[in-house]
């Protein structure tokens, strides 16, 4: 479904690259924690999956067709059409209310606005806030933010979903909720999730963990999860 | 998407809302000024039709006493023909500028000829002689002077749908045709409704085509620093529509979107904005005359081209907000900041006024219109590169806030330059127009334009007969604060150089007149140019007042030929009443006199009763009329005149420097809250706020100080250039002050903004 192969990628006045020769193929239903050190290279491997930065060298292809080459534009189309994205605090536009938060990813692809609407609110009840849909973020507990990016992240059906220390903002209990609801619901439509994450017990919950570290993945960075054994996932 | 936009705009809280309040300000203020530029066009037009009547400059005439020849035969008194009869269906009317005080007044004369003469708008019917129509403000006005009726019986009021505006001084009198015609009349056969159109000359061109880009650019910039208020809370939002799959064109739309819905609403302000201000804007007056306030109106072209434009100005400064965006890891920032455009064609752009100067081309407005065109927009393109190099000198400097201000400055060059731009704009003007009022003000009281002594009155006399003029000089010398009248009779000589003099008593004239010369009996040459025999000859100032003995005897008031004489006297340059080259010794009351006073020098003291002089004057025979100081002044020069009313327009560049410095203030007042997070980290290594503050003061003040200044100096450049081509004293004076005395007062202004939002304690500010 989403492959990488020897992503590599340097900030401008860099040192050393913040990505250097990663390779990552996910399958559909699968869930796959990206674990690591801050500064190791994570959340540029995520962006680089997302197509919002654009590798160096290497090449990133969803669901065969190739992201990285495409234009800007055609890495848009991606993103609202093939990809949905968690982040740790959210991001949700502090001025609109729930409802519409969750309608922009189809906004912005231009589904009519009675169409985004209801398919906004049935989200937002697959998530549990079918009662909130009219609140705003700031009105909201961080577990119930979080739920409310998870509703916009798979509100069009993504074929994978990328996370960025989903739970980072939440304690321990509301944290766990937010992992079992994100991993079930993307199992529920067949995607596969990416999980960058600091967090022992989020890694747990996935299929296969990949360790970072300086830009590479560890030599023990393919590792299956503890309660399985790795899927028809590859990491070299 | 630019629905979404709207949404974001109306849901904005805090300082989203000051930034739609912002552009709201914006749009209100550049509609009423757009909607004002454009009203100036169409209200000039509308007033010149409804006025068009007082101008006999339609119809045909002839002059009813001239022979098949076409020659008027004088009577022995000089005076035309006693009677003047006309054809049915015309009449005859003249007319000229009266005053009370020094306030204009428009008199037109009828003279009834025939049945079914054309009755001009606004009166009942053409007055018969001694009677008068009298505006209802003229009524006021020569009463609070005790001269009720000067122009003669009241018989009624002139309609207000014939006036320029509701306070116009006009009086409708009627006079004999005789007199009609000897006061220059036309022979009328009907009235237009409509005026020749007056073309608007190169310097109201130039201040319109200015101000409305002005208005334009203060508006983007407003819009943009409006939107920078935001600039986290947006950065954040659009990181988040760009990584859930928006492109650029989606965030821009949404960007347009929430500046729509202020603009719109600021759009439709500026026009109740204007509708509101136009009656106090109609009283400002231009050429003479205020308007009505319905005259200012641009049309629903000019209003729908208004709200467009500033609409437009909207959503360019919206869509400037979303240029050189970049999505990364950490969210959404800018590309890393271009390096300023180098010179190039911003220093050719800037040296153009200097060497259109130098060079001397082309004497003409249009000149001064593309160099100030050029000046404006080349320091707009040097801005950011003069911000640099500011920045990288005070980085040079010790102190630790130089180092820090300075850094920043060179870094964001362009950053800084931006906001700058309205002040540039205004600073740039402010002296140009600032220049010519003190230019203006300057010409009344130079001699060389004005010669006439402010306690010399001069009445034209040019039709009254001997009796008559001499009956006038005895009821003037009765008036109070009158102390002396001298008859003075107009005589042209022609002889190698064609030149004017005086005819009457030397002494009483040059006494009248404030004439500080001698009376020296002598004779004359004409011209320092006239090549005569004999070398030594010294020649004779013009303007120098001597008698010239020679002979005058049997010429005719047309056309009085003289000899050049030979010999001179000479004298100083005089202030007094404008002199011609000379003044022939005669007695204008003797029998054998072949000429008659055509002027009246009436010397008084301070204070004299100047009105009831007027009466008398414009009582005494067809077209006799007074001139003061002011008066000539104002009747002098239609250029001057020009000036007058383009400087008017001086307001709307000081309103623009009040709104550039507020938008520049505003501007560095956001950038300043968001450095905060920065200021924060260096006020927790142990940078004392002092010195953080300093920083931003230096940030702030120098760019603009230095870019004002710069700009002023252009602008003062033109200015000269400008008043180079009208031969108009350059008022140095003035234009200092505005060249260095703005800049400095906005860049104190700025930096106090900078010290003061600084000196809070960075740690304690809320951020996003």
């Amino acid at each position: 479904m989403l492959e990488a192969h020897a992503l590599q990628l340097k900030y401008p006045g860099a040192e050393r690259a913040a990505v250097a020769g990663v390779d990552l193929v996910v399958e559909p239903e699968e869930v796959v924690a990206v674990t690591g050190p801050s500064g190791c290279g994570k959340s540029t491997l995520l962006h680089l999956l997302a197509g919002v930065l654009v590798p160096d060298a290497g090449t990133v292809h969803l669901r065969g067709r190739s992201l990285s080459g495409s234009s800007s534009d055609g890495r848009a189309l991606a993103r609202r059409r093939e990809i949905g994205m968690v982040f740790q605090d959210g991001r949700l536009v502090p001025e609109l209310p729930a409802v519409e938060d969750v309608m922009l990813p189809l906004l912005v692809d231009g589904i009519r606005r009675g169409e985004a609407r209801r398919r906004a609110t049935a989200a937002l009840e697959s998530v549990g806030l079918g009662e909130l849909t009219g609140r705003r973020p700031t009105k909201m507990s961080g577990g119930q933010a979080q739920r409310v990016a998870i509703a916009r992240a798979l509100v069009h059906e993504p074929s994978v979903v990328l996370a960025d220390e989903p739970t980072g903002a939440l304690d321990r209990a509301t944290g766990t909720a937010v992992m079992d609801l994100l991993v079930s619901s993307v199992r529920a439509r067949g995607g596969a999730l990416v999980v960058v994450t600091h967090d022992e017990q989020v890694a747990a919950v996935a299929d296969r963990r990949v360790a970072m570290l300086d830009g590479v993945v560890s030599p023990a960075g393919a590792q299956g999860s503890a309660s399985g054994a790795p899927r028809a996932a590859s990491v070299r | 998407m630019r629905r979404l936009g709207l949404r974001l705009a109306l849901a904005g809280e805090g300082a989203a809302r000051w930034g739609s309040a912002m552009t709201v300000l914006a749009a209100v203020l550049g509609t009423t000024g757009l909607l004002l530029l454009l009203s100036v066009g169409p209200a000039l037009e509308t007033r010149a039709d409804r006025f068009a009547w007082t101008t006999a400059d339609f119809g045909s005439w002839a002059d009813p006493a001239a022979d098949a020849d076409g020659w008027v035969t004088i009577t022995d008194d000089n005076r035309f023909p006693d009677r003047v009869e006309a054809p049915d269906g015309t009449v005859a009317q003249g007319g000229f500028t009266s005053y009370v005080g020094d306030d204009a007044v428009t008199v037109v004369e009828l003279g009834h000829a025939g049945l079914d003469a054309p009755v001009p708008p606004g009166v009942d019917a053409i007055p018969a002689p001694g009677e008068a129509y009298y505006s209802p403000a003229l009524v006021e006005r020569l009463a609070e002077v005790g001269q009720a009726e000067r122009y003669g019986a009241d018989v009624g009021r002139v309609d207000a749908g014939a006036l320029r505006y509701s306070d116009d001084l006009v009086a409708v009198r009627g006079v004999t045709p005789t007199d009609a015609h000897l006061a220059w009349s036309t022979r009328v056969t009907g009235y237009d409704e409509r005026a020749m159109a007056r073309p608007l000359v190169p310097l109201e061109l130039l201040v319109f085509a200015t101000g409305v880009g002005a208005v334009l650019a203060v508006v983007v910039v407003l819009v943009l620093t409006a939107i920078r208020l935001t600039e986290t809370t947006r950065r954040r939002r659009t990181a988040t529509l760009v990584l859930l799959g928006a492109d650029t064109r989606a965030v821009a739309r949404i960007a347009e979107g929430e500046a729509l819905l202020p603009g719109v609403a600021g759009a439709l302000g500026g026009l109740g904005a204007f509708l509101a201000v136009r009656p106090l804007v109609a009283r400002i007056g231009y050429e003479d005359a205020q308007f009505y306030a319905s005259d200012l109106w641009p049309g629903w072209v000019g209003v729908i081209t208004s709200l467009g434009l500033i609409l437009g100005a909207c959503l360019v400064g919206a869509r400037g907000s979303v240029r050189d965006l970049d999505v990364d890891p950490l969210g959404l920032t800018r590309s890393p900041e271009r390096r300023p455009r180098p010179w190039r064609w911003g220093g050719l752009l800037l040296i153009t006024t200097p060497a259109l100067a130098l060079l001397g081309v082309p004497d003409e407005m249009p000149v001064v219109a593309a160099s100030m065109g050029a000046a404006v927009l080349g320091l707009l393109v040097v801005a950011p590169v003069v911000v640099q190099v500011l920045g990288r000198l005070a980085a040079r400097g010790r102190s630790a806030a130089s180092i820090l201000g300075g850094r920043r400055l060179a870094a964001h060059a362009r950053t800084h330059a931006g906001p700058l731009a309205p002040l540039i704009i205004a600073t740039l003007l402010a002296p140009f127009f600032a220049a010519l009022v003190p230019a203006a003000a300057t010409s009344i009281d130079d001699e060389v334009v004005i010669g006439q002594n402010e306690l010399t009155a001069v009445a034209d006399v040019v039709n009254a007969t001997k009796s008559e003029s001499a009956a006038l000089a005895d009821h003037l010398r009765e008036v109070d604060g009158v102390e002396r009248v001298a008859r003075v009779a107009e005589a042209t000589l022609v002889g190698p150089v064609q030149t004017e003099l005086w005819v009457g008593d030397c002494s009483e004239i040059t006494a009248a007149g404030h004439l500080d010369v001698p009376c020296v009996t002598g004779s004359m040459t004409l011209d320092p140019s006239v090549q005569l025999p004999d070398d030594d000859r010294p020649m004779i100032e013009p303007r120098a007042a001597l008698d010239v003995t020679t002979d005058i005897s049997g010429t005719t008031a047309e056309e009085t030929w003289f000899e050049a004489p030979s010999g001179v006297a000479r004298a100083d340059f005089p202030a007094g009443v404008d002199m011609r080259s000379g003044i022939v010794a005669r007695d204008l009351d003797a029998a054998d006199a072949p000429v008659r006073a055509t002027q009246l020098f009436v010397a008084h003291r301070p204070g004299a009763d100047v009105e009831q002089m007027r009466t008398l004057v414009e009582q005494s025979s067809p077209g006799a009329h007074l001139s003061t100081r002011t008066t000539s002044f104002n009747g002098l020069s239609e250029l001057l005149r020009h000036y007058y009313s383009a400087v008017k327009l001086l307001a709307l560049a000081l309103a623009l420097a009040v709104a550039a410095v507020l938008a520049a203030a505003i501007g560095f007042a956001s950038a300043q809250a968001h450095r905060g997070p920065a200021d924060a980290m260096l006020h927790a290594t142990g940078i004392p706020t002092r010195t953080l503050a300093r920083a931003s003061a230096i940030e702030t003040a120098l760019p603009a100080a230095v870019l004002a200044c710069a700009s002023g100096i252009v602008g003062s450049a033109t200015a000269v250039f400008a008043l180079h081509l009208a031969n108009r004293p350059v008022p140095w004076v003035d234009l200092g002050l505005w060249t260095f005395g703005a800049p400095v007062a906005a860049a104190t202004t700025l930096g106090a903004v900078a010290l003061m939002t600084a000196s809070r304690a960075p740690a304690g500010r809320r951020h996003d």
